[in-house]
């Protein structure tokens, strides 16, 4: 399957800072991608060059195989929530639904009336009117019903309370269920990503840390827990991503190919959530991005 | 994306239409004798002021706010991000509103003539009038829209480019008034000299643009007053008076090249805001 | 129907979380042959879950042979497993039962009983792997 969002080298600089910089990332079709890292690390700059709101500095970078600045054919391919879910706060939601259905020629009408039924809005309310969670589904509405080849989503969840974070998930999962439609979606909240997501991009200081199959990533790091060591000392082919020791014992996080055989360690499996804060630890610790280095933390 | 720019531009274009009718049946009233309070060449003078002042509102709150307003609430990441480009989206959102606006300007000035004494109409030439009759304000009001986007797409924040639109536009509009209107075509100069019956033998016709009206001596210094005593002959006869004027049947020749020029500093505008909005806004 | 729910904070990944509640359910016999799994999307609207991940561990049980996909219509316990049948839970509850006694006279309280069983069945389930 091609990629759904493929960069090369993509940066993108804003003044004299980089808001993102040596991007390289090849997105498979068919996923729901978690674009995962700190505030400020670079997620929306991504999305929006993506989108084509922002033009690169450097690289280059193609969505469903064209360059998205260029054409509103591929506009029509993608659904975009941005941060917030901007509306018109003096539009109703009826209003906004006639905005997607005159502005895209691929619209389905009767998949937003259904869907804004079923989420009992009031299409007569303006959208200045309804709640953060209401807002965002109302701004997914009119991303599907574009039936869209590829949803990108910006920290859609980030400001809405844990219910309605549940249920806008659960809308998109539903959706995700129905058609064929690849997910890009933004998040510095780690918790729902486990059984949402498939495949995680992580973006830290601008620049990509860790990018593949969550499934894979999962089984190629692991945490070893034994008697105090050295994490030099382990083989070349395993990858010290975080290193804590006590008097006694040693806990090391790290990422290998190979089978481990060393009998010292208990091996356990990790979550996405704890792998990914080990990365960001790490890279809180190095002065320069993009080696890992063991972290000592007492 | 007509039907969007109808929606947002709602608003706006209902009270507008109703500020022009109520202009309108108060001219029309007073020009048939209604009116009690105010003499109707006063309502005239009042409402042309408000004519003179259109384009540069027009300007501020209609074309300043059209790009800002998306970039400030953040809804550009809405609308930008459907399937209609930019470019598309500018040139339905500029149309339809520059062309209101224009409208406007040139229904205000369509009214105003209609419903103005002959009287009043004969001075149009003039620098107070030649702004508030004839097709130039309808150049204006493009001129001033155009100045207004362009200012919100570079500012992008709504207030300093509402701002900056009107300084830039008055600036714009005095400065044409002042150094290129005089000399659209060479304005005709009268000499003569003065005689002790008559201390000003020149008049231009009715209608005419006078330029200056001013009185020389001898050496050619201009003096402001004379002051001739008994021998008045003899002493009058040392000043002349100069009167540079533009004919009265040059006057819709002026109003083309005044339009002409703002229609094109309008058309170079809303060109460098197509380009523009491509790679600068965000 | 069996419903499904997902523990984030179990340490076990969501697509295996549902194969294990399909095999749990076939066990305590929550579950026959012919009855009807919820459809991929219906779980995955229902837990948010992604529904590719539904859908592998669908597949990882018809790999197992406890289900079978009908296209167009959905999927379906084929059988009942073969494994021990429920008499030989009833010994094994009994012997759970006095190390659960035997724990509570050693003077733990029943979160320390329960840490101690949780870490002891996973690290045993690890060191299969290094």
């Amino acid at each position: 399957m091609s990629a759904v969002v493929s960069t090369q080298a993509l940066g993108r600089r804003y003044g004299r800072r980089w808001g993102l910089s040596e991007c390289s990332l090849d997105v498979p079709a068919g996923r729901v991608a978690a674009l995962v890292g700190p505030n400020g690390a670079g997620k929306t700059t991504l999305l929006h060059l993506a989108v084509g709101l922002l033009p690169p500095t450097s690289g280059t970078i193609e969505v469903l195989g064209e360059r998205p600045l260029a054409d509103p054919r591929v506009m029509a391919r993608v659904g975009f929530v941005a941060q917030d879910a901007p509306t018109y706060s003096g539009l109703s939601v009826a209003d906004h639904l006639r905005l997607g259905a005159r502005l895209n020629p691929g619209w389905d009408r009767q998949l937003a009336e259904d869907r804004i039924e079923q989420l009992g809005l009031d299409p007569t309310q303006p959208a200045g009117k309804l709640s953060g969670g209401q807002r965002a589904q109302l701004a997914l509405t009119l991303a599907i019903a574009k039936r869209p080849e590829l949803l990108l989503l910006d920290e859609p969840v980030a400001r809405l309370d844990p219910l309605a974070r549940r249920e806008f998930l659960q809308s998109l999962m539903e959706f995700v269920a129905e058609h064929d439609v690849s997910v890009v979606l933004s998040s510095h909240l780690l918790g729902d990503l486990e059984r949402v997501c498939d495949y995680l991009i992580l973006i830290i200081k601008s620049r990509v840390r860790l990018a593949g199959d969550v499934e894979e990533l999962l089984a190629t790091h692991h945490r070893l827990i034994g008697p105090r060591r050295d994490p030099a000392s382990l083989s070349s082919d395993q990858h010290v991503i975080e290193a804590s020791h006590t008097e006694r014992q040693s806990t090391l996080l790290i990422r290998t190919d190979a089978p481990i055989r060393d009998p010292a360690w208990a091996v356990e499996q990790i979550n996405l959530e704890d792998l990914v804060l080990a990365y960001m630890r790490q890279s809180a610790d190095t002065a320069s991005a993009g080696r890992p280095v063991s972290s000592v933390r007492r | 994306m007509i039907w969007l720019t109808w929606r947002q531009f709602r608003a706006s274009a209902i009270v507008v239409v109703g500020i022009v009718t109520a202009i309108g049946i108060a001219l029309a009233a007073s020009h048939a004798g209604g009116s009690g309070y105010l003499s109707h060449d006063h309502l005239v003078e009042f409402f042309s002021t408000f004519l003179v002042a259109a384009p540069a509102l027009i300007g501020a709150f209609w074309g300043a706010p059209l790009v800002t307003t998306e970039l400030e609430s953040g809804t550009y990441r809405l609308v930008w991000t459907q399937s209609v480009t930019r470019a598309r989206w500018l040139a339905v959102k500029v149309t339809l509103i520059g062309l209101t606006g224009v409208a406007v300007a040139g229904l205000l000035s369509f009214m105003l003539s209609a419903w103005s004494s002959a009287a009043v109409n004969q001075d149009r030439f003039g620098t107070a009038m030649f702004a508030e009759r004839g097709i130039a304000p309808m150049a204006y009001a493009a001129f001033g829209f155009a100045l207004g986007v362009t200012a919100g797409l570079l500012i992008r924040r709504t207030l300093p480019a509402m701002a900056t639109t009107l300084v830039a536009f008055m600036a714009v509009r005095i400065g044409v008034q002042t150094f290129a209107r005089p000399h659209f075509a060479t304005a005709i100069k009268l000499v003569s000299a003065l005689s002790g019956q008559n201390g000003h033998p020149l008049e231009a016709k009715p209608g005419a643009w006078v330029i200056s009206d001013n009185f020389f001596d001898r050496a050619g210094h201009l003096v402001n007053s004379i002051h001739c005593g008994p021998d008045a002959q003899a002493c009058m006869s040392q000043y002349h008076q100069i009167l540079t004027y533009q004919p009265a049947n040059r006057y819709w020749a002026f109003q083309g090249y005044e339009t002409a020029i703002f229609t094109c500093l309008a058309f170079v505008l809303i060109g460098l805001c197509f380009r523009w909005i491509r790679t600068r806004v965000t | 129907m069996i419903e499904f729910h997902l523990d984030s904070r179990s340490g076990v990944s969501p697509y295996l979380q549902v194969v294990h509640q399909v095999h749990q359910a076939l066990r305590l016999g929550l579950l026959r042959e012919g009855d009807q799994l919820p459809t991929v999307k219906d779980v995955a609207a229902g837990l948010a879950m992604n529904p590719n991940t539904v859908l592998k561990a669908y597949r990882q049980l018809e790999h197992d042979g406890v289900v079978s996909a009908r296209p167009g219509v959905g999927t379906f316990v084929t059988k009942t497993p073969d494994g021990p049948p429920f008499a030989v839970f009833g010994p094994l509850r009994r012997d759970l039962l006095r190390w659960f006694a035997k724990a509570r006279r050693a003077g733990l309280d029943d979160e320390s009983i329960e840490a101690l069983f949780r870490d002891t069945f996973r690290s045993g389930a690890g060191e299969d792997v290094a």
